[in-house]
């Protein structure tokens, strides 16, 4: 304890301590001469003497202070002191470094608060983290969720979970005398699933265990907009008597603000209130539970594992299948390691690194004006560590200054960014903001970029010796060959660096425009589409299914305003449905798993409801009456794929649903070529085969439809009303948008990607730039001398052009060895373009150097224009 | 300095300081110094500035105290007298001291 006082009191003592110390040497100096003039020596030789024997004052001194007071604290002030002071005089250089480095920090930032706000930020739920979602292996019957069975049964044996819940997210008709009516949407959940969350209403009740049973009587819980909007904040909508698609129910809570669980629910009904739910085991729903104290979700998983497969009432496909235990956000966006967020992530370090490289560049070139300075102070007695530390200091400040600048930056592009995926339907929990946390993190960062930057030049320059710079140094400006190099070499990696950044960005931009290029075939802002789902216990038997859409079919046909409507599995872009592929043979060969295909089920005129015509062969409509089921048309890609050399028209497809085990396998003449479309995500180059739709008689069916919604929209939802009145329409949303979505990860990637190689190229540019400017500016006196001699202005140029283009060459070859590496990592990632396009490498080439010369040409013409004489008066 | 003087082996100045203050009652830093070099008859290269960051470091542990007064030669100078924990903790170092020599020699004289 005692010398931390002893510290302390130093540091409040400090003036009156530095005295003490200087008299005390000046008496010990005074004693020692006393004692060499005693000796017989002049004063003048004694006091030489006294100070030979006593050595350097200084250095002792700086050492008598390192242990006084706190002095890492004291210099770090004088050190930032110092520092603001010379940002503040280096005004240009501090300029050049800020906007370089928060560049570099404003992409990191964006990516950081984008990832940290979709996978890493807390939910805002008590005791979240003990929250899971528990989902099913992805299976086209079931999606990710689980049978109710299942649910059922896990419900009432596991000990794993405190509350384990169900959810089905389902529109809900709300309608009052008077109000009129409005769609909401609404989230069926298992009584205790909001209580769950330990959430809530602050007016009126939660669900009680008998407003979930079958039979009981309707109750629905609003949220707070909704409250506010329909009902006036009125305390007494709660005991309110509504209709709820058409049934009279009773309004017994409302959430309170902000609460949209999951995602943008206005209305909560009980799970028993879902239509029909009460004879449907096998209905999928989703499934919400927080673990029981000191459960983990390795546990719990394997706890309902062992419950699934002593189930005997299941089918085998959902015994057999994998399930999964996850934090309850992760169900939404995965885990954070996954490819493409790491992916990104890797891409906008990159660009921070090239930020850093560029500032530590111009710091060395800097040093030439700061070597006198350093040596000064070593000389005075200053350390290296002390130097280093100094120069840290410098570096750092600028670091957190640019971070200031590029969180403003950050601020712009994560706005955007939320605006762009707001559509999506995020949790309700997900908000891109800066919150405490997260601005440590960013504060982390620019340290971390601060001491990144300036330690290399820190260290070299520390390096100094006052003869080294007395010789070196005796003409003003000149950096040391050895930071030169260091600078050359930091260039060299920025080039290559940028080279594979501009391939990969290429080939991501190619390829997302090729899809692009692709969806744009169709014209997609008049298409839409409309969803309906048969409820399975009313049409359980796919003979009633097959009687609905046979009278909706008629009325399709019949409507003219609908004319240009035609029934579909599902929306192009998004398909799921992929399925084993025999070609001419129903022998299914064992234990070799088949090739796979996309099947498309599509009605009558959906091809020129879509506006494509077929490449060859009959639609499938056209076929004979006895045939018509038994027909399709299949695809470029599958004609290459699974016909080569032999044309598939004519020839039969068999197609085996491998995930239904008991399915039967489905024979199919093909009749035509499809037109390019693209049905599946991310890829367009799938093996297709459309088959009719009344082959399949799915429950799930969408409405693909060309024209004006406001016309047809209520005319679609009319005649399905006079076919079944309880079957709502749901999900209208044009083409454009099931596209936009399907390629909003494709998107996504590559215009990062772009962002950051755009960025590269310029800080290159200007890396270049300065370096020969600098290059330029110290060999001023040399350039003056050859030009004396006889050189030409075009020689002078050359001379320094020779240098920027050799760097370029060499960051160009290294550049592209680490592009083509890249580029096979890429490959997968990318559809109908080769990621290593040599004439595309050409051009990334050609586009580099002829940068390389724009950045260098400007300095060195005008060191070609220095008039000589002027040149060599210089110092 | 000639090349056979040696430096101050590392944690020795302390204990030497320390000594010197015990068995020669309150100095100043020259003083200290001196005493130093004359024990050492030459054998020793001490810059005397360097027993300065020493004396701080004693003073801060509360080994010794310092304060001013006036030189045989009527010169004002800052004296130094060991305090009781300072004697204490020279007892004990300078067992340890003797301990470590013992053991250094006994290693360097058997083959």
């Amino acid at each position: 304890m005692r010398p931390y006082l002893s510290r302390v009191l130093d540091v409040v003592l400090r003036r009156s301590r530095e005295q003490r110390l200087t008299d005390e040497v000046q008496s010990h100096l005074d004693l020692l001469t006393d004692e060499f003039v005693a000796r017989g020596m002049s004063i003048a030789e004694a006091r030489l003497a006294a100070r030979k024997s006593f050595g350097g004052v200084e250095q002792m001194k700086e050492r008598y202070r390192d242990r006084r007071g706190f002095p890492m604290i004291t210099e770090l002030v004088q050190d930032t002191r110092y520092a603001f002071r010379l940002i503040a005089r280096e005004r240009w250089f501090t300029a050049a470094t800020v906007v370089a480095l928060s560049l570099g920090i404003g992409a990191t930032t964006t990516m950081v608060t984008i990832l940290y706000s979709m996978n890493v930020r807390g939910l805002p739920f008590h005791e979240a983290a003990s929250l899971v979602g528990v989902s099913g292996e992805n299976t086209r019957a079931q999606g990710r969720g689980m049978p109710l069975a299942i649910f059922e049964q896990w419900r009432s044996v596991s000990r794993s979970f405190e509350v384990l819940s169900a959810e089905i997210d389902s529109p809900i008709n709300l309608g009052d005398d008077g109000l009129g009516t409005d769609q909401l949407a609404g989230t069926y959940v298992s009584f205790n699933g909001l209580a769950l969350l330990r959430e809530r209403p602050f007016l009126g009740r939660d669900f009680l265990p008998e407003d979930d049973r079958a039979g009981a009587a309707p109750v629905a819980i609003i949220g707070f907009r909704v409250w506010t909007e329909r009902y006036g904040s009125d305390p007494a909508a709660v005991g309110r008597t509504v209709r709820l698609n058409g049934e009279p129910a009773t309004i017994i809570g409302v959430m309170p603000e902000g609460f949209a669980y999951p995602i943008d629910t206005r209305i909560w009904r009980p799970l028993a209130a879902f239509p029909g739910i009460a004879q449907d085991t096998s209905r999928p729903v989703r499934l919400v539970g927080r673990l029981a104290h000191g459960v983990s979700g390795e546990q719990s998983q394997s706890e309902l594992g062992a419950i699934v497969s002593t189930m005997t009432t299941i089918p085998d496909s959902d015994r057999t299948r994998r399930i999964t235990v996850m934090a309850l956000n992760e169900t939404y966006f995965g885990k954070i390691t996954q490819p493409v967020p790491m992916m990104l992530l890797a891409a906008v370090t990159v660009v921070l690194l090239i930020a850093c490289s560029h500032a530590a560049s111009l710091l060395l070139a800097r040093s030439a004006t700061r070597a006198r300075e350093l040596s000064m102070r070593s000389a005075l007695g200053a350390g290296r560590s002390r130097l280093v530390r100094q120069l840290l200091v410098e570096s750092v400040l600028i670091s957190l200054l640019s971070g200031i600048v590029g969180a403003a930056i950050a601020a712009g592009f994560v706005r955007a960014f939320a605006i762009e995926i707001s559509a999506a339907g995020l949790p309700y929990w997900t908000h891109f903001s800066f919150d405490l946390p997260l601005a440590g993190i960013i504060m982390a960062i620019c340290l971390a970029t601060g001491i990144a930057f300036g330690v290399l030049p820190a260290l070299q320059q520390s390096r100094t010796s006052l003869s080294e710079v007395l010789n070196q140094f005796g003409r003003s400006g000149m950096t040391s060959p050895r930071s030169r190099r260091l600078s050359a070499t930091l260039l060299v990696a920025e080039l290559a660096i940028t080279v594979v950044l501009l391939s990969a960005a290429s080939g991501l931009v190619r390829s997302a425009n090729v899809v692009y290029q692709a969806d744009a075939m169709v014209d997609l802002d008049s298409l839409w589409e409309l969803r309906m789902a048969l409820p399975p216990v009313k049409y359980a038997t796919a003979g009633s299914r097959r009687e609905f859409f046979t009278s909706l079919e008629a009325r399709l046909a019949s409507t003219p305003l609908l004319h240009s409507a035609a029934l579909a599995g599902g929306p192009p872009f998004n398909g799921r449905d992929s399925r084993g592929v025999l070609i001419d043979t129903s022998a299914i060969p064992d234990a070799t798993a088949l090739p796979q295909a996309q099947v498309v089920a599509i009605g009558p005129r959906y091809f020129d409801a879509m506006g494509l015509p077929l490449v060859r062969g009959q639609a499938l409509e056209h076929a004979d009456t006895g045939e018509r089921e038994r027909v399709a048309l299949v695809n470029e890609h599958f004609a290459t794929r699974f016909s080569p050399g032999a044309d598939p028209v004519g020839r039969d497809v068999v197609l085996v649903n491998e995930r239904t085990p008991g399915a039967a396998p489905q024979r199919f003449r093909i009749i035509g070529i499809a037109p390019p479309l693209r049905q599946q995500q991310q890829t367009g180059h799938t093996p297709t085969v459309y088959v009719p739709f009344m082959s399949q008689l799915a429950a799930n069916a969408s409405l693909i439809v060309r024209g004006n919604p406001e016309q047809f929209a209520a005319v679609v939802r009319e005649e399905v009303r006079r076919l079944d009145p309880d079957l709502p329409v749901f999900n209208l949303r044009s083409l454009a948008l099931v596209s936009y979505y399907s390629r909003f990860t494709q998107r996504i990637t590559s215009l990062v990607f772009s962002i950051v190689a755009v960025m590269a190229i310029l800080l290159t540019a200007l890396g270049l730039y300065s370096l020969t400017a600098y290059a330029t500016a110290q060999r001023t006196h040399e350039i003056g001398v050859r030009m004396a001699l006889g050189a030409q202005r075009s020689q002078v140029t050359w001379l320094f052009l020779k240098q920027a283009l050799t760097q370029a060459s060499v960051g160009l070859l290294i550049g592209m060895a680490g592009a083509v590496a890249v580029g096979f990592a890429l490959q997968g990632l990318l559809v109908d373009v080769k990621a290593n396009q040599p004439f595309v490498l050409a051009g990334i080439a050609a586009f580099v150097i002829v940068v390389a010369l724009a950045a260098a040409v400007l300095p060195a013409r005008r060191a070609s224009r220095l008039d000589p004489v002027a040149a060599l008066r210089q110092d | 300095m000639s090349p056979n003087n040696s430096e101050i082996p590392y944690g020795t100045l302390d204990l030497m300081v320390l000594k010197t203050l015990a068995g020669m009652g309150p100095l100043h830093g020259y003083g200290i110094a001196r005493r130093i070099e004359q024990v050492a008859e030459g054998a020793l290269a001490l810059n005397q500035g360097t027993i300065y960051p020493a004396l701080l470091r004693l003073e801060q542990k509360g080994w010794i105290k310092s304060d001013w007064g006036t030189s045989e030669n009527n010169r004002r100078a800052r004296f130094y007298a060991i305090t009781a924990t300072g004697k204490r903790h020279l007892s004990a170092e300078a067992d340890n001291w003797a301990k470590t020599v013992a053991i250094v020699n006994r290693l360097l004289t058997t083959d």
